[in-house]
């Protein structure tokens, strides 16, 4: 399947929240297929997206943090999570983040340190998902897109930055 | 009596600039305090707060640093301000405002904040997004005291189109 574009702010879908999905079925395991596609084709070291990047407002996210060399071998490796929720939290830390929705833009993201996720897997079974560190911070972030919550609504302080300035 | 100076200083961008102030502060014995200095289109601008010794006075340090703008072809402006102050209204909210770039979104919202008396301690705002469809961003570190914005930032989400969200500051030893 070919990927889907990545819709991008000031797209009113990415401030909306999404449906939980019922019965996981043939249509949203083609869903997680979908967003594998689009990540695949995204910018290397694409680690996670949330379906309502693709338009699609349900509650179904993938990470796959070992995209990125930097952090391979680390945490899960490839998840699919349908409807996933962070049932527990603790610590706190502050990481730079950008997203695919929001191009060639950085700041600085206050996150939980350490989650729970509950979830449920391809196959409608329940999972459940102790995560740390940098994978904790993807899973927030894309969770967060399930909410209709972008980074920006999670700024920890002014210095915001660009990979690239534009010219007006 | 050690005065406290702020320092702007602005030109086109090049390595050393940076480098040949604080020099020329050094070499007076100045000390350099805090330090906004970034990069705008293709000049470099530089706010920074110094001390000076007390046999040192605000036209010696305009002095030292005049030859430093002229080899690196800068404007230098050098203010003394006072040591008091600043401090009684610390910084108690963020505001992030973003949303389609438009004009007037700088001056609808900060002009709603100063009618409620509302101090801006520090702001950063960005341009981006795809081409064609530019994004405005807008990170304000705000001392509201007891003003009760939310009547304010409702009416600029519906006036301008943007989002707005509004954190506490709370101080968090991280």
């Amino acid at each position: 399947m070919p990927a889907f574009p990545v819709i991008l702010y000031p797209d009113p879908r990415l401030k909306m929240a999404c449906e939980s999905v019922g019965v996981v079925d043939d249509a949203v395991r083609q869903l997680i297929q979908d967003l594998l596609d689009t990540m695949d084709a995204g910018p290397p070291r694409t680690v996670g997206i949330a379906a309502p990047q693709i338009g699609a407002m349900t509650r179904v996210a993938i990470v796959d943090i070992g995209r990125n060399p930097k952090h391979e071998g680390l945490g899960h490796g490839y998840l699919a999570l349908v409807n996933p929720t962070i049932v527990a939290h603790t610590g706190e830390q502050i990481g730079r983040e950008g997203c695919l929705s929001l191009p060639d833009y950085t700041a600085n993201i206050r996150r939980w340190e350490r989650i729970t996720v509950e979830a449920l897997d391809p196959n409608g079974a329940p999972v459940r998902i102790e995560s740390e560190g940098f994978e904790a911070v993807v899973l927030q972030h894309e969770i967060d897109h399930l909410d209709g919550i972008l980074f920006l609504d999670r700024v920890a302080n002014v210095k915001t930055d660009l990979f690239q300035r534009r010219k007006k | 009596m050690n005065s406290v100076v702020v320092i702007t200083a602005v030109g086109q961008d090049r390595p050393g600039i940076v480098a040949a102030l604080a020099k020329a502060m050094f070499d007076l014995g100045g000390n350099l305090d805090d330090a906004t200095m970034t990069r705008l289109h293709s000049a470099f601008a530089t706010m920074v707060s110094a001390s000076l010794p007390s046999d040192v006075s605000v036209d010696d340090c305009r002095a030292a640093l005049t030859p430093v703008a002229r080899e690196m072809g800068l404007t230098v402006t050098v203010q003394e301000v006072s040591g008091e102050g600043g401090e009684e209204t610390p910084p108690d909210h963020l505001l992030t405002v973003y949303g389609a770039d438009k004009a007037g979104i700088v001056y609808e919202v900060t002009a709603r904040l100063a009618q409620r008396g509302v101090n801006i301690t520090d702001m950063d705002t960005r341009l981006t997004g795809a081409p064609g469809s530019p994004i405005y961003v807008m990170v304000l570190e705000v001392a509201c005291g007891d003003a009760d914005l939310a009547a304010e930032i409702e009416s600029l989400r519906k006036n301008l189109g943007v989002d707005i969200t509004v954190q506490s500051l709370d101080a968090e030893a991280l």
